[in-house]
């Protein structure tokens, strides 16, 4: 027990008087807390809108407006060529180019339909996506409008009652109301960050001492392996812990996000996501040799785990081999699990059946890092 | 006397190299005992599977009656190691490095504080406590190695090429500090190397080339007319090569 908490206090010692080392785990959270919180959202707004008016009317210019003032689109000048348009797409002037054809709004006078034509870049699928829908919403509600004046003017014309069937659309969000994607980002980040500097601190601050040869001292030593395992987590253990709770004061403080669940709950979740993060981290560092196989090793897994486990593309989405692959990842429960808490409220009464997948992924992990772990050297 | 490290037919395989091709001999009590060879003769893979740091393949090796691969802990706890390398924390300070090897070896309160000033003076590193390991220059690294092999009161010191990369007068000063060790405390002193300088200060060597043990005898009845050391070793080695082609 002595034994362990020497090690443990000399690995705090090491570690805090690397100043690589105090760079990764105090400036690379604060770094993605501020880019996941300010700079990468999924919130679509100022889609770049050119115009190409051949009709030039009252109507044409009346619905232009209403997109721009409803904030999801810029005015991006006009155009008034197929040549002028494409390159107006080119050059990134225009993500979405309105057509209005001649007689646009005599058309509509007559009280016949009208046409009007939406061309979009494209490249970026989600974004046209989004651009179609919301310029869909803005037409839907004018021809609302235009229904109901008619209505109305029937009305006044024939004295007789005229009833118009409508359907209205009453959305409403009940877990993120703002639909802020900062609120989905941030919890997601505990994942993130915990995953990287776990997995890399550990197997690093194993094979240095395999680079430095220290490592056989700690073999000469009466010190067990087990010994050596827990001393060797438990730093990086706290230090998980450490960036956890300063994510949730960053992200309640500075971006308002509210942790509707219970805290308690939140860091038990967190300990046990550990599990899988430090026996990965053991595990990778019994496959290196040198602290850069160790780095590579750890970003090799790290990165296409985030990519599959649903940090920023849901799941159901991907192909079902992957979706598969994806039960083996921990983070793909822990995302669940955390945005179960901070977004929802839930509590274990939802959630034992991720925090179930979770220990037991992680005990199985750590305990065949352990085994594999064997105080010798090869 | 008694043989406080007795290896008999010791074989490693690294892949499909057979590094050791069953060495045999034993080192008495007391004594100081020289593994000589070139590079890459295996004294570092004999060493390192005698402390128990490596796995030994076939053959036994025994330390004070412990077998080290069956009771590993006993035999440990009997020895003192110094790896070849410097092989401590270069960016914990003198005085951590000890006081991390003492909480390991769990020397405790009162003793540690008298065993860090004896070994503090044999050493000469008293001031220098607070400077990191890695900044030393290579002969104080080196005996702060030995200071921290030594922390555990050991009855065998395994030493690595203890002397690699260090100046000629830091050479002489832990040579010194060895045989202090070896003559007042009777600490039994294994040691490889391959400067022939210092083999003459071993009792006895053993010749150890491409993984055999060609020789193990008394250094004065080696040195026999008039013949320097290096010479005698170089005809071993010449003999083993002929043998071989023939």
């Amino acid at each position: 027990m002595r034994r362990i908490i020497e090690l443990v206090r000399k690995e705090f010692i090491q570690t805090l008087r690397d100043k690589r080392m105090i760079g990764l785990i105090f400036v690379a959270p604060l770094l993605q807390l501020i880019m996941l919180g300010y700079a990468v959202t999924t919130d679509v707004k100022h889609i770049a809108l050119c115009v190409w008016d051949n009709d030039r009317s009252r109507e044409s210019r009346e619905l232009v407006s209403k997109a721009v003032v409803s904030g999801y689109f810029d005015d991006s000048g006009t155009v008034g060529s197929d040549e002028e348009m494409e390159r107006a797409f080119k050059s990134g002037r225009s993500d979405l180019v309105i057509y209005f054809p001649p007689e646009y709004s005599k058309r509509i006078k007559r009280g016949e339909k009208a046409k009007v034509e939406l061309i979009a870049d494209g490249s970026d699928s989600n974004l046209t996506n989004i651009a179609f829908g919301y310029m869909g919403q803005i037409i839907n509600l004018e021809n609302n409008k235009l229904q109901i004046e008619n209505v109305a003017r029937l009305k006044a014309a024939k004295g007789a009652e005229i009833k118009v069937p409508l359907i209205e659309l009453k959305p409403r969000v009940l877990y993120n109301p703002e639909m802020k994607s900062a609120n989905y980002m941030i919890p997601g980040e505990i994942g993130l960050i915990l995953t990287l500097i776990t997995i890399l601190l550990t197997s690093m601050s194993i094979t240095k001492e395999k680079e430095s040869g220290t490592i056989e001292q700690l073999i000469v030593s009466p010190l067990r392996s087990s010994e050596v395992i827990i001393g060797k987590t438990i730093p990086f253990a706290v230090i998980g812990m450490l960036i956890v709770l300063f994510i949730i004061t960053g992200g309640i403080f500075v971006f308002n996000i509210t942790l509707k669940g219970n805290i308690f709950t939140l860091f038990f979740a967190s300990f046990l996501f550990l599990l899988n993060t430090l026996g990965i981290g053991l595990f990778i560092s019994t496959i290196s040799k040198t602290q850069q196989q160790a780095m590579l090793s750890s970003i090799i897994f790290i990165l296409p785990s985030i990519m599959i486990s649903g940090f920023a593309f849901p799941v159901s989405n991907m192909p079902i081999e992957i979706q598969w692959l994806s039960y083996l990842l921990p983070l793909r429960y822990f995302f669940i699990i955390i945005r179960g808490i901070f977004l929802k409220g839930a509590g274990f009464a939802i959630l034992w059946p991720e925090m179930l997948a979770l220990f037991l992924l992680g005990t199985t992990v750590f305990i065949l890092a352990a085994l594999r772990f064997r105080k010798k050297l090869s | 006397m008694s043989q406080i490290i007795e290896i008999n037919s010791l074989i490693k395989y690294f892949g499909p190299v057979q590094a050791l091709k069953g060495v045999t001999f034993s080192v008495e009590e007391g004594e100081i005992f020289g593994l000589v060879g070139p590079d890459g003769a295996g004294k570092t893979t004999t060493v390192r599977m005698l402390a128990g740091v490596m796995d030994i393949d076939s053959g036994t090796a025994m330390l004070g009656g412990f077998d080290v691969k069956q009771q590993s802990e006993q035999s440990k706890a009997l020895i003192g190691y110094m790896p070849q390398r410097f092989s401590l924390y270069g960016d914990l300070t003198v005085e951590e490095n000890l006081d991390f090897f003492a909480d390991l070896y769990d020397v405790r309160a009162q003793e540690r504080v008298e065993m860090k000033r004896e070994l503090y003076s044999f050493s000469r590193l008293e001031k220098f406590r607070k400077r990191p390991a890695g900044k030393l220059s290579g002969g104080m690294q080196k005996k702060l190695a030995l200071a921290c092999a030594l922390i555990n009161v050991p009855k065998v010191l395994i030493l690595d090429e203890p002397t690699i990369g260090v100046d000629p007068l830091s050479r002489q000063e832990l040579w010194e500090m060895l045989l202090k060790l070896n003559k007042e405390k009777g600490v039994t002193i294994l040691v490889t190397t391959s400067y022939m300088d210092e083999v003459e200060r071993c009792g006895r060597v053993g010749l150890l080339f491409e993984g055999t043990l060609l020789k193990v005898a008394k250094l004065e009845s080696i040195l026999t007319g008039g013949k320097r050391f290096e010479e005698i070793f170089i005809s071993e080695m010449e003999k083993q090569k002929n043998m071989k082609r023939l």
